[in-house]
């Protein structure tokens, strides 16, 4: 039995360049990945960010049309910049105790408001404006 | 072993080295390069977010100051405002907001953040919001004295106007008549006499009692089998019998006296029984299949009318001993329609003599109480509620000169609004600030009042009588 290394030592230095070489692929490998990571969390971020503003246009624009007629009874989906939202009926009656839930989203990535409110008119009076996971039915 | 194959193999393998070492570079590169730009980008995300945050906190302070075009921000004296067209932070990005108006009441803000560092280093982030002027307080008219905008006088033989419901510019009116459809609608978006809009729907003889909620109308009627009908009001151009959704059976037969409606609960006032209840409460998600959640017994007297406020059902009854009923309605649990509610009775009132409750309304921290005419002429008595739920002990009496039919308020709590039993006056006007009655007013010929309405969209009061309706104003 001869050994590669005795016999022909030009395969020891291949061989070790090799397993250097496999070596620098896996480094690289993981650089890139983690650079497409990085790269993908900061798109997600921006989609994040710009769901939580269409949620809050939502909101916004819930609150005017409950300001001008207090009958608005949302359930309407609206297209926004990068995304659209969802306004669900709006819960209560009358001039008080009225609770919103709005749902944005950007392509995966979804946010969501809860909003309750004291009193309509003459002046919208907010009791409460969270971000939530899921929209809760408002009782008495 | 063959000469040179020793040099050819480490040739081979310094090139693999060189290739190895040139990807490890490019790639060392690219993941910093990639790093940097996202880093670039986040950064970018939180410009513009703060810029939009700077335009939110300017239209907080006054929505006039959210001025069309392009600003940059710049914080002075502790407030965000505009200055320039663009503003630079010290790490070199550049902000510019664009301002544009979309209808009187609402803005578009884009928030556009911008960098070039190198060649391959530049972009820009962009996010958009809308901002409204909800804000606003809304002027309300001086009630103080009323103008009739316009009337209808309905000749029709026998029919009984009972009660009346506004929304979406459109009174709907409950007729008493066993001869009538039951439901008559007028369109009173604008000033002038209230517009009959033709329908086809017969509700049922003898409706009374009357509420709305999103799209849907409930109303009472002298149905053995179905006292409460629910109504689609989606097109109210275009009722027929097909907009009936559903209807409940109230235990009984024809008790139910009046109807409330929070969210997808509906509470139910009903006639005076041994053995049946007067209150119920049920889920009406589901119109075609409306669902039980709770009862109340309280024999001894009718439950007339409902006022919800805060958690609790405030009930106008004819209980000699306690004409004001306060009911615990509150649930912590969210119920699905399957799950019932718990209702329970708290201390209530029991204002002097024994007149009975016929209306009842709640307005910021009042209770407002009518009953029926009595010879100490207190027929309407304004409770505080600022301790809790149960009314307070010293309420003010006030004389209507009739029976309180119905009351209504506007959204501030300033003026109380009466449908009266007086001949004389059948619409009145309490000032609550004031605590003093502000007028009386004779202005119809078509009997005594029996309804009244608050139109909040258009800061106007609808009146129904025994034969007629009437749209008010302010002054």
């Amino acid at each position: 039995m001869i050994s590669l290394s005795s016999s022909r030592p030009g395969y020891f230095f291949l061989i070790s360049v090799l397993c250097l070489g496999v070596m620098s692929l896996a480094a690289l490998g993981y650089l890139l990945l983690f650079s497409l990571g990085t790269l993908k969390s900061s798109v997600t971020l921006n989609h994040s960010r710009q769901a939580y503003f269409i949620t809050s246009s939502c909101s916004e624009r819930v609150l005017q049309n409950l300001w001008n007629d207090p009958s608005y009874s949302g359930e309407e989906l609206l297209v926004l910049y990068g995304g659209q939202c969802h306004i669900y009926p709006i819960g209560g009656s009358g001039n008080e105790h009225r609770s919103i839930c709005v749902e944005g989203n950007v392509e995966e990535t979804i946010r969501r408001f809860q909003i309750v409110l004291q009193r309509i008119l003459p002046s919208i009076q907010v009791e409460s404006w969270q971000e939530v996971d899921h929209c809760s039915t408002l009782s008495l | 072993m063959r000469p040179g194959s020793l040099l050819l193999e480490a040739l081979l393998a310094i090139a693999l080295f060189a290739i190895f070492m040139g990807a490890v570079s490019i790639g060392l590169f690219l993941g910093q390069e990639g790093t940097l730009r996202s880093g670039d980008r986040v950064r970018g995300v939180f410009l513009s977010e703060r810029a939009l945050q700077a335009a939110r906190s300017i239209r907080d302070n006054d929505y006039a100051g959210l001025t069309v075009g392009s600003h940059g921000i710049c914080e002075v004296a502790g407030r965000w405002q505009f200055c320039g067209t663009e503003s630079e932070s010290e790490d070199h990005y550049r902000t510019s907001v664009t301002v544009t108006s979309l209808s009187v009441n609402r803005t578009s803000i884009f928030a556009n953040t911008f960098w070039n560092f190198s060649r391959t280093r530049s972009g820009s982030v962009v996010l958009s919001e809308e901002l409204t002027n909800w804000r606003a307080v809304k002027p309300l008219g001086d009630w103080s004295l009323l103008q009739l905008k316009g009337e209808v006088i309905d000749e029709t033989p026998g029919i009984a106007y009972r009660s009346v419901a506004v929304t979406g510019g459109y009174a709907y009116v409950t007729t008493g008549s066993p001869n009538s459809n039951g439901l008559l609608v007028y369109n009173v978006s604008t000033d002038g006499a209230p517009v009959s809009v033709p329908t086809t729907i017969t509700i049922g003889g003898s409706a009374s009692g009357i509420t709305v909620g999103t799209n849907r109308l409930y109303v009472v009627v002298k149905d053995w089998d179905a006292e409460v009908k629910i109504v689609d009001i989606s097109s109210p151009e275009a009722l027929s019998n097909a907009s009936i959704l559903g209807a409940i059976d109230i235990p009984g037969n024809g008790r139910a006296q009046f109807v409330a409606l929070f969210g997808p609960t509906l509470f139910v006032a009903a006639s005076d029984d041994e053995t049946l209840d007067q209150f119920y409460a049920y889920d009406v998600s589901d119109p075609r299949n409306p669902l039980l959640l709770a009862s109340y017994h309280d024999a001894g007297g009718t439950y007339n009318a409902i006022a919800l406020h805060e958690g609790f059902a405030y009930i106008a009854a004819t209980h000699d001993e306690s004409e004001i009923k306060v009911l615990d309605v509150f649930d912590t649990i969210n119920h699905n329609g399957i799950t019932p509610i718990t209702i329970t009775d708290r201390i209530g009132a029991n204002p002097s003599d024994v007149p009975d409750g016929l209306s009842i309304a709640t307005v910021g921290t009042k209770l407002l109480f009518g009953r029926s005419e009595n010879s100490l002429g207190n027929e309407f008595i304004v409770y505080s509620l600022l301790l809790g739920p149960t009314p307070s002990n010293n309420p003010n009496y006030w004389s209507i000169g009739g029976a309180v039919n119905g009351i209504a308020t506007d959204p501030a709590g300033s003026y109380a609004f009466i449908a009266s039993g007086n001949p004389e006056a059948q619409i009145q006007v309490v000032d609550l600030s004031q605590t003093l009655p502000v007028g009386t007013f004779d202005l119809l010929t078509s009997g005594i009042g029996r309804s009244i309405a608050y139109d909040s969209s258009r800061d106007r009061v609808i009146l129904v009588t025994d034969h007629g309706i009437a749209l008010y104003g302010p002054r």
